[in-house]
């Protein structure tokens, strides 16, 4: 079956397919407020009318192109091209910044690429035990991965613990409009329909991000030439020596296994993933104050983890037809109309077209390395770009973004309005990335808390009874601890300094 | 504004959207026996950001360390000029269509962003025209998604 899948992938023109989903999807990533999932919308229909080993490797080069594709603009643009690369921003901005841009998008197109080979080894060899972990996971479970997750707030709050963890609660505030998971009540809508489905996530990363930040540009325009003087662009090869990568394995590891981890877990994303990896590697290192200022071990844990997601969304999807998120949704809607029915029975009923997802997606890494690495100079020449002139034409680009959220001018003014809110908050001191958390993981800890109660008839002894859920519950309090006590010794360190 | 008055500001800010949001939730009904409600995570939510608020506040208040007012070389003209325009930009996207907005917001915006002695009047309105029509076309003749039209009709 796998010569079988060869022979049908080993084509001109389903390798044509692959190369030009990567690109698409490299595109569609990279601007911000389009995404993979925009990109698999758009070009499921087209596959449908192609033979299914075709039309299934054009999605296959669309759903890892556009996923890397977002570490484009998180390092040029200082705004994630998909909610994934929120992290590849802490440190790919500064380091662009720095005039390291060329590095910075190296390293991240290597991580990248190592992450996705590493998840897709995960999915041809070990998917069948990976998906079993899935089924231990129930509403309890999910629920204490959600508040783990939350304690990143923690590490990612900055200066102010307190102000990070306002934050959080109004970003989880925000994901409370809308319609009530469970019983489907309408809650703080204030009469708006617009409302019921709640605010996208997507809109408020382009408000937050992108907004703010041309809006800080119109308070800083006399300083926008000086700031984008021209860096030599000099790269070789991508930037990142074999010592210094080899230097990373630990981090490349870990994140590549809370990527995949992540990705089997259907509904929790590649966002978090890439925070969680980020904040891990930050907590782990022996410089964590360096983090944020442009290092590559912060666009290694980002991108490696992110990419990671992608073999591990595939993992519950093949094995027992469960997406793991929207892209992934969109893909089993191509499987199934090409007659590819995932499951436990696939391998014996579709056996060949499987293998060939798999070669598909080592095809697709190696096409996005490469064609990233050949596009390098040319994203890098985008900063050439007065910023006079490339921030407004941004701005236009994450508009259209908004809009084709949902095709409604709801989105554009939700836009705007979070922009004015973002800058709002910088004013005083309330950090952004703690609110993306919040909002990201709202839903789901309200969604699986309930679930979880409903379950247990009320009795919240679930959540410590069940060993997975206390293991995750038990790490939330110790990271939390742990953190605020980094935080305190830093702290006094610096008065140190000071009153020296 | 210094940090402690910002600070204190902030916090009260925080206490009063919880207090609201406490208020919003008591009108939510919780509709089957065996759920906590819909109010129940919200309220949850407004508690501990007020209680968190009230602990910023508290530090605040009893922080004795005398910060020097820092002088901001923000420029306000620009940041709200920026802001005015996107406003305006968001407001005309659908009444005068795509093209028309983005091309007045591109060559608004591309002026209060330039510096004083950039006057390459013609450059920005070339790319005020030729960036909108070139990403309608792209959008909706190429990938087929539509972006609104507004009373002109294109």
């Amino acid at each position: 079956m796998f010569l079988q899948a060869a022979a049908m992938i080993a084509n001109p023109f389903t390798l044509f397919l692959i190369f030009i989903g990567v690109l698409v999807g490299i595109i569609f990533g990279s601007i911000p407020g389009l995404s993979a999932t925009m990109a698999l919308v758009l070009f499921l229909p087209m596959s449908f009318g192609m033979d299914p080993m075709n039309g299934i490797a054009l999605l296959v080069g669309l759903y890892l192109g556009g996923i890397s594709g977002g570490l484009i603009s998180a390092v040029l643009l200082k705004i994630p091209g998909t909610p994934s690369s929120i992290a590849t921003v802490f440190d790919g901005g500064p380091m662009a910044d720095n005039g390291q841009a060329g590095k910075a998008l190296g390293v991240g197109i290597v991580s990248s690429f190592i992450g996705g080979l590493i998840s897709i080894f995960a999915l041809m060899f070990i998917s069948p035990y990976l998906a079993k972990v899935t089924l231990m996971f129930t509403s309890a479970e999910y629920f204490a991965v959600a508040v783990f997750s939350l304690t990143i707030i923690a590490s990612l709050s900055g200066k102010s613990l307190l102000n990070g963890m306002l934050a959080g609660m109004f970003g989880i505030t925000l994901s409370l409009a809308g319609i009530a998971p469970v019983d489907g009540i309408a809650r703080f809508t204030f009469g708006q329909s617009q409302l019921y489905g709640g605010f996208e996530t997507v809109v408020i990363l382009i408000g937050v991000f992108a907004v703010t930040d041309i809006i800080q540009a119109g308070f800083n325009r006399n300083n926008l030439v000086s700031e984008s003087e021209k860096a030599p662009y000099n790269l070789k090869g991508f930037g990142i020596s074999v010592k210094e990568l080899i230097s990373q394995w630990v981090n490349i590891v870990r994140s590549s296994l809370i990527g995949l981890g992540i990705g089997i877990l259907p509904g929790i994303g590649g966002s978090t993933a890439s925070l969680f990896a980020y904040a891990s590697a930050k907590n782990s290192s022996k410089y964590p104050e360096k983090f944020g200022t442009g290092i590559i071990d912060g666009m290694i844990a980002s991108e490696t983890s992110n990419n990671a997601v992608i073999g591990g969304s595939l993992i519950p999807l093949i094995t027992m037809g469960i997406p793991g998120n929207v892209a992934t949704a969109i893909f089993l809607g191509g499987l199934t109309i090409h007659g590819i029915s995932p499951g436990p029975l696939v391998f014996m009923k579709s056996g060949e077209y499987i293998y060939g997802i798999f070669i598909a997606l080592l095809i697709a890494n190696v096409f996005m390395l490469i064609s990233e690495r050949a596009g390098l100079r040319i994203f890098v020449k985008l900063l050439d770009i007065p910023k006079y002139i490339l921030l407004p034409i941004v701005m236009v680009c994450c508009v259209i973004g908004a809009y084709y959220a949902n095709f409604r001018i709801f989105d554009v003014w939700t836009v705007f309005v979070f922009g004015f809110l973002g800058i709002s908050l910088k004013q005083f001191n309330i950090p952004s990335t703690p609110l993306i958390i919040g909002f990201i993981l709202g839903t789901m800890t309200e969604e699986n808390l309930r679930q979880a109660l409903m379950q247990s008839g009320g009795s919240w002894s679930i959540f410590f009874t069940r060993p997975i859920s206390l293991i995750f519950l038990s790490a939330a309090i110790i990271s939390v601890i742990l953190t605020y006590r980094k935080k305190i010794t830093a702290n006094k360190n610096v008065s140190q300094n000071v009153s020296q | 504004m210094n940090n402690k008055t910002k600070n204190i500001g902030i916090s009260i800010l925080f206490i009063v959207l919880g207090a609201v949001l406490y208020h919003q939730s008591l009108g939510i009904k919780t509709l089957m026996s065996n759920d906590v409600g819909s109010a129940f995570f919200p309220k949850f939510v407004a508690i501990s950001t007020m209680l968190i608020a009230l602990v910023k506040l508290g530090l605040t208040i009893i922080d004795k360390n005398v910060e020097t007012r820092k002088k901001s070389n923000a420029d306000m003209a620009g940041g709200w000029m920026t802001i005015v325009l996107l406003g305006l930009y968001v407001v005309t996207f659908s009444r005068l269509g795509f093209i028309v907005s983005t091309a007045i917001y591109l060559f608004l915006q591309i002026l209060v962003l330039k510096p004083k002695e950039k006057k390459n009047y013609h450059m920005m309105g070339a790319i005020a025209v030729v960036m909108p029509v070139v990403i309608y076309t792209l959008f909706v003749h190429i990938i087929n998604m539509p972006l609104p039209r507004g009373i002109f009709g294109f």
